[in-house]
């Protein structure tokens, strides 16, 4: 095939086998093309270039991600703290007992309150007591855990057939939830304390960024 | 030939080394500006809640601390000393925290939270927010209330509607004839409204209460009363004695008739008969308001543009007559508006002025009368008993209704009824009878948060 070509391309053609074979000898002529040592350079060279190059595209590849976990928490962490926190500062009654000062481990990782908002989403059932519960919960018990937020009321009969609602003060009375949703994901720890101050510490976690957010947060009604 | 060509392999390989090396120190720089933009965020985000942390714990203060509660509420242009918490969730960080009132009761809370870091660098938040709280009647949040020696309330074959506000009753609230009562919580306040209130018993006789939030009662106890438990039918409110106005002690400057006399001599008094003035005074006799009316006409419009007009004796509004009060008329007789068509109309756009009709002795309105109409934005109190009877053409209020005894007979075209506290507050607190009991009771033990909001 190589034969075939016409002598006007023959330049071009040479050019051609340089790029694609830099290192060969031209037939005939001695001293072209590259000594072994010329080559091992170029070689290191190119070899510490693309190393080099594809270590910072690693980093930056890496950096992206883990920009992009400590973005995802912080997002997850306002969300969390900006709808309990809403919703706590309504509240008229805590349901869930809290230690009075920070008990470290000892500190529920859940509460349940009464839900303070007038009106309430499930109003046309005519209950005056309507509660709010939020837990984390994880398949297998470890972390991350997820945040769950489970709208209540407390019965007398079956949930199945429950008509008449009271408060969780009644006796005998149990929680049926209206609804049960995730709101919240990467929680690696969620505590609350204080009496009449509701404490709120919530760590996220992912990869292996974290981020710790706490706050105050006073109930209307408390 | 040939060296040209190296030089340009070189040339290329060092050009694609080139583009290669600019775009990986371009992906490193926009990471490390990622990375730090994400860092910020995360610090501004502990921050924003530490300045919350702060709020929270004014607006807790606000309710539980004697000191602040008591200024809150009575020092109108109170300013709290600045306090400063530190390392109270983290090392290095603090916040601090202000209380300016705008009003009594009113105010606003700013929170500056500073997260300090080993390199020097500082992140500083604030929060506002405007807190206040409401006042407390003594009147119960009631539209309708009577609270006295009589205390009773009577309905008869009458379609009642209140909103925003309750009906109590001092002693027995009796509901009969085919009545319908509807009264409707106000969702602004925490406190319940929209419930019916008898201090003794609540007696519904062939009447309907359907729409109403709650009935408490001596005899009567659902869910929504207070101290409302399964099984108890007995929840009846705590007995509440009617604030008393004073019309005339001659020794009080502040009574209603010194209050109109100072007005008509510093000149400040305006009545209007069909459009033009025909008096200066604010103080009358019975037959000088009288004769006013009659110059006004049958048909007629008398417009009483006065803060405070006072009638010393009994006033009769009848036939076709029409009066238009611009703040409070205070009677010190009985008030008849009856026969035919006689129109009152109480209007004062400033929530701020009094505005009402307040009168001694007793009010009938509406006997043998078809078409009377009653607009009144204010409020209507007597010291004794008020009666409002017969098919009333237009029936509105905007306030309440006070007095020790309440009738309403047949009032089968309706009556709306809109709680307004401030207005009824205003109208009873311009001249209250020395021992009489406050018709304010204070402020809401809640702190009602109404903006919350980041400041830059």
């Amino acid at each position: 095939m190589v034969g075939a070509i016409r002598p006007l391309c023959r330049e071009s053609q040479n050019m051609f086998f340089y790029i694609i074979n830099p290192f060969r000898k031209e037939s005939g002529k001695s001293g072209g093309g590259f000594t072994l040592t010329e080559t091992l350079v170029i070689l290191a060279i190119f070899a510490i270039v693309i190393v080099g190059i594809s270590s910072t595209l690693f980093l930056a590849q890496k950096g992206l991600a883990e920009g992009r976990d400590l973005r995802d928490i912080n997002h997850e962490g306002r969300k969390i703290l900006t709808r309990m926190s809403r919703e706590i500062r309504q509240t008229k009654e805590i349901v869930t007992e809290l230690p009075g000062v920070d008990s470290g481990k000892d500190n529920p990782s859940e509460i349940e309150f009464e839900d303070g908002h007038t009106p309430s989403p499930y109003e046309y059932l005519g209950s005056d007591f309507y509660y709010i519960r939020y837990l984390i919960y994880s398949s297998d018990g470890q972390s991350p855990y997820q945040l769950k937020r489970q709208y209540r009321v407390y019965c007398l009969d079956d949930c199945e057939v429950c008509e008449k609602y009271y408060s969780w003060t009644e006796e005998q009375v149990h929680p049926c939830n209206l609804e049960e949703n995730i709101i919240g994901s990467h929680i690696a720890d969620l505590e609350f304390w204080g009496a009449g101050l509701i404490n709120v510490n919530v760590s996220l976690e992912k990869g292996n960024k974290k981020l710790n957010l706490k706050t105050k947060i006073s109930g209307r009604g408390l | 030939m040939k060296s040209k060509q190296s030089g340009i392999i070189l040339i290329i390989v060092f050009l694609a080394l080139a583009i290669l090396l600019i775009l990986a120190s371009y992906f490193l720089s926009s990471t490390v500006l990622e990375s730090e933009l994400s860092r910020k965020e995360k610090q501004g985000l502990r921050a924003y809640y530490l300045a919350e942390a702060g709020i929270g714990e004014a607006i807790w203060r606000l309710k539980n601390d004697d000191i602040w509660k008591n200024n809150f509420i009575e020092d109108c242009g109170w300013e709290s000393e600045v306090f400063v918490r530190e390392n109270i969730f983290f090392p290095n960080s603090s916040y601090q925290v202000q209380v300016k009132n705008s009003d009594c009761a009113e105010g606003e809370i700013t929170a500056t939270s500073t997260l300090s870091f080993n390199d020097g660098e500082i992140i500083k938040k604030a929060v506002k927010a405007k807190v206040s709280k409401s006042l407390i009647t003594l009147t119960n949040d009631s539209a309708i209330f009577s609270g006295g020696e009589s205390q009773n309330i009577t309905i008869s074959a009458s379609k009642i509607i209140i909103n925003k506000g309750n009906i109590f009753s001092n002693n027995i609230l009796n509901i009969k004839d085919g009545s319908e009562i509807s009264a409707f919580d106000n969702l602004e306040t925490e406190e319940l409204e929209g419930q019916v209130l008898a201090a003794s018993n609540l007696i519904i006789g062939d009447s309907v209460l359907d729409e109403v939030e709650a009935k408490c009662a001596k005899n009567i106890c659902t869910e929504k009363c207070k101290g409302y438990q399964i099984g108890i039918t007995s929840c009846p409110p705590d007995s509440v004695e009617a604030p008393i106005v004073d019309f005339d002690s001659v020794g009080n400057p502040n009574s209603l008739k010194n209050q109109a006399q100072e007005k008509e001599n510093a000149g400040e008094c305006e009545v209007l008969c069909n459009g033009i003035q025909c008096s200066a005074k604010c103080v009358f006799s019975e037959s000088q308001f009288g004769d006013l009316l009659w110059e006004a006409g049958l048909l007629g419009t008398l417009t009483l543009n006065n803060d405070i007009t006072y009638i010393d004796g009994g006033m009769e509004l009848k036939g076709g007559q029409q009066l238009t009060v611009n703040g409070i008329l205070a009677v010190k007789g009985t008030v008849d508006i009856w026969m035919e068509a006689p129109q009152l109309t109480i209007d004062e756009s400033d929530k701020a002025c009094p505005s009402g009709l307040l009168v001694k002795d007793k009010i009938n309105f509406g006997k043998l009368s078809i078409y009377s109409s009653l607009t009144a934005t204010g409020t209507i109190y007597a010291e004794e008993e008020i009666r409002f009877e017969g098919v009333l053409n237009n029936f509105n209020i905007v306030g309440g209704i006070l007095a020790k005894k309440i009738t309403f007979d047949s009032l089968s075209q309706g009556m709306n009824i809109t709680l307004d506290n401030e207005r009824v507050l205003n109208a009873l607190n311009l001249s209250l009878l020395a021992g009489s009991s406050q018709p304010s009771a204070g402020y809401s033990s809640e702190i009602t948060v109404e903006d919350w909001q980041e400041i830059y």
